[in-house]
C-alpha cells in the first residue's frame, strides 16, 4: 500500500500553486483592456502634475500597486470564489486551500507588478528620477504588489459580501493613500496621524520608492524593506484558516 | 484489495441536524453501485465525504483503500468526481477546462492537451470546444463536467445526480457514455433519486433515506417496491410518487444482504 502511495501523480504545492496562477492568467486574458484602464488615473495624474511636482513620481509607483493589487485580491478573488464557483471544482482535485490562496496572492501581485512598470516606465522616459538605483524600483514593485495582493485577499476571505469590499475601499485603502507620504510629506501632518502613519503599508513602500529615486541606498531603505517582507507573510495564516472554514465543512 | 469504498458507522452532522447516521457501505472495485434516495436523504453528504472535501464526526470511511482522514489528497488524486452543480470554471473555454483541471492533477501540459481532446470526442463535444460555458446548453455544460471527472483517469468515478433537470435525449447521452465507461471497467458511484437510472445503470443499488442505508440489491430487486412507473421524484425532477416512508416500508423490512 505504501509503497503504491508514492507511485501517485498528485501534485507538491509549488506545481498546485502554479496550476493556479496560470488558470487565473489564462481567464485573466479576457480582462485584459480593463487592467490596462486601471493605469488611466496613475498616468493622468503623472502626466498632468508630474512635470510640476517631481514629489509624485515615487509615491504613485507604489499607490498603484496599492490600487492594482486591492482591486483583484478583493473582487477579482471573491468572484472566483463565490458566484464563479471555479474554486468548488478545484477543491475536488488534489489542489489544496494553500495552493488556492497562494495562486490568488500571486496573480494580484504579478498584475499589481506590471501595472507599476507601466508607471516607472513612464516615469523614467519623463525622467523624474536622480539616481541610476531607480532601476532597483521592480524589486520593490514586487515586494508591494505582494503586500497589498496578501492583505486584499484576507478580506477576500473573510467577508465575500461586495458591500464590504466598499468598506475596506473607502476606510482602509483610501486613508492608506492619505496617510502615507504619496501626495504631500508625512512632516506636514500633526504628530498623532504620523504615529498612525508608521503602521500604514504605504508609508514605508512610499519610503522605499523615495529612497530608491533619489539615489540614498541605505540601511533606513533596507529597514524598510524588511519591514514590508516581514507585514506580506503576516495576513497570510488567517487567510488560510478563514478559508478553511469556509469551505471545509 | 475489492472495495472501492469501504464505510463503517459514518456519522456527520452541521448543527443540530443528523445528516448521516451510522451509514455502513461498501462499493465493490469494477462495479457500478447505485445510492437511491430522495432529496435530503444525505447522497451529496456522503459524497463530500468520500471526495475528502469534508470531514467526518465519528465512524470509519477507506476510499480505494486509503483513509480518508489521512490521505485526502492521494484519494483525490485518483478519484473523478462529476457534481450536482456545475461547477465549470467560467473564466475559461470548455477544452481549457478540461486542460487547466488536469494541471491541478500535476499532468504536464501536452498530455492534459491530449486527454482534454480526446475526452470533448468522448462526450461528443469537439464542435464546443472554444466555446465559452456560458454559452453552452445545460446538458452540454454536464457532459463537460463528466469529461473534466474523466481528465485524471481516476480509478473511481463518483457522480453526483448526473443527470438532473435533463431532458431524455440530454439523459440519454449520458447514459450512453457511462455504460461505455462501465464495460471498460471503472468503478462507479452514482448519486440519484430515480428508480429508472439506478435500475439502467447500477450493479448494485443502495437504498437511501434521511441518513441510513436501508439495504443493498441489485437493481432487479427494486422492482417489486417500485413499479416502472414509480419514482422518488419523476424524471423532471418534479414531486415523487413513493415518499421516503413508502421506501423504507418497501425495502427495509426485507433482508436482502444478510
Amino acid at each position: 500500500m505504501r509503497a503504491g502511495l508514492a507511485a501517485l501523480d498528485a501534485p507538491g504545492p509549488l506545481r498546485g500553486t502554479w496550476a493556479v496562477l496560470r488558470r487565473n492568467m489564462q481567464a485573466g486574458r479576457r480582462d485584459l483592456l480593463a487592467s490596462a484602464a486601471d493605469l488611466a488615473v496613475p498616468l493622468l495624474v503623472l502626466l498632468t502634475l508630474g512635470y510640476a511636482v517631481r514629489y509624485l513620481a515615487p509615491g504613485l509607483l507604489v499607490a498603484t500597486a496599492l490600487l492594482t493589487a486591492s482591486f483583484e485580491g478583493t473582487y477579482g478573488c471573491a468572484s472566483r470564489m463565490g458566484p464563479e464557483r471555479s474554486y468548488a471544482g478545484i477543491l475536488a482535485t488534489p489542489v489544496g486551500l494553500l495552493e488556492i490562496l497562494l495562486g490568488e496572492v500571486l496573480f494580484g501581485a504579478l498584475k499589481a507588478f506590471l501595472a507599476t512598470c507601466a508607471i516607472l516606465a513612464v516615469t523614467l522616459s519623463m525622467g523624474l528620477y536622480d539616481s541610476a538605483t531607480v532601476l532597483l524600483a521592480p524589486v520593490l514593485c514586487a515586494l508591494c504588489g505582494l503586500l497589498f495582493s496578501s492583505l486584499a485577499v484576507l478580506v477576500a476571505a473573510s467577508r465575500p459580501r461586495p458591500d464590504v469590499f466598499r468598506i475596506y475601499f473607502s476606510l482602509v485603502v483610501t486613508p492608506m493613500l492619505l496617510f502615507s507620504g504619496v501626495f504631500f510629506p508625512l512632516e506636514l501632518l500633526p504628530g498623532w496621524a504620523r504615529a498612525a502613519a508608521w503602521f500604514n503599508p504605504l508609508t514605508h513602500a512610499a519610503a522605499a520608492a523615495r529612497a530608491i529615486y533619489a539615489g540614498r541606498v541605505d540601511l533606513e531603505l533596507a529597514g524598510e524593506l524588511i519591514w514590508l517582507a516581514v507585514v506580506t507573510g503576516l495576513p497570510l495564516l488567517p487567510t488560510l484558516r478563514l478559508l478553511r472554514r469556509r469551505w471545509i465543512a | 484489495m475489492r472495495e472501492a469504498v469501504i464505510g463503517r458507522k459514518i456519522c456527520k452532522s452541521f448543527g443540530d441536524v443528523q445528516v448521516l447516521q451510522e451509514l455502513s457501505f461498501d462499493a465493490l472495485r469494477g462495479e457500478c453501485h447505485g445510492l437511491l434516495g430522495p432529496d435530503g436523504a444525505g447522497k451529496t453528504t456522503l459524497l463530500s465525504l468520500i471526495g475528502c472535501t469534508s470531514t467526518l464526526d465519528a465512524g470509519q470511511l477507506k476510499v480505494l483503500g486509503m483513509d480518508v482522514g489521512r490521505f485526502a489528497r492521494e484519494i483525490r488524486g485518483r478519484l473523478g468526481v462529476v457534481p450536482q452543480r456545475d461547477t465549470l470554471d467560467r473564466g475559461l473555454n470548455a477544452i481549457d477546462n478540461l486542460a487547466f483541471y488536469a494541471g491541478y492533477f500535476g499532468l504536464p501540459r501536452k498530455e492534459a492537451r491530449s486527454r482534454a481532446e480526446s475526452l470533448l470526442q468522448f462526450t461528443a463535444l469537439e464542435g464546443a470546444a472554444r466555446q465559452r460555458i456560458d454559452e453552452l446548453s445545460v446538458g452540454l455544460r454536464r457532459r463537460l463536467l463528466l469529461a473534466r471527472g474523466l481528465i485524471n483517469r481516476p480509478e473511481l468515478l463518483v457522480l453526483d445526480e448526473p443527470t438532473r433537470g435533463l431532458d431524455a435525449q440530454d439523459r440519454h447521452a449520458i447514459w450512453d457514455r457511462l455504460r461505455r465507461l462501465k464495460s471498460e471497467g471503472i468503478s462507479m458511484l452514482l448519486c440519484t433519486p430515480l428508480v429508472e437510472e439506478a435500475r439502467q445503470l447500477c450493479d448494485r443499488v443502495s437504498p437511501i433515506d434521511r441518513g441510513r442505508l436501508l439495504t443493498d440489491g441489485r437493481p432487479e430487486l427494486l422492482d417489486d417496491a417500485f413499479p416502472p412507473w414509480a419514482d422518488f421524484c419523476d424524471l423532471d425532477g418534479a414531486e415523487g410518487l413513493a415518499g421516503p416512508e413508502g421506501v423504507s416500508d418497501a425495502i427495509g423490512a426485507r433482508e436482502l444482504r444478510e
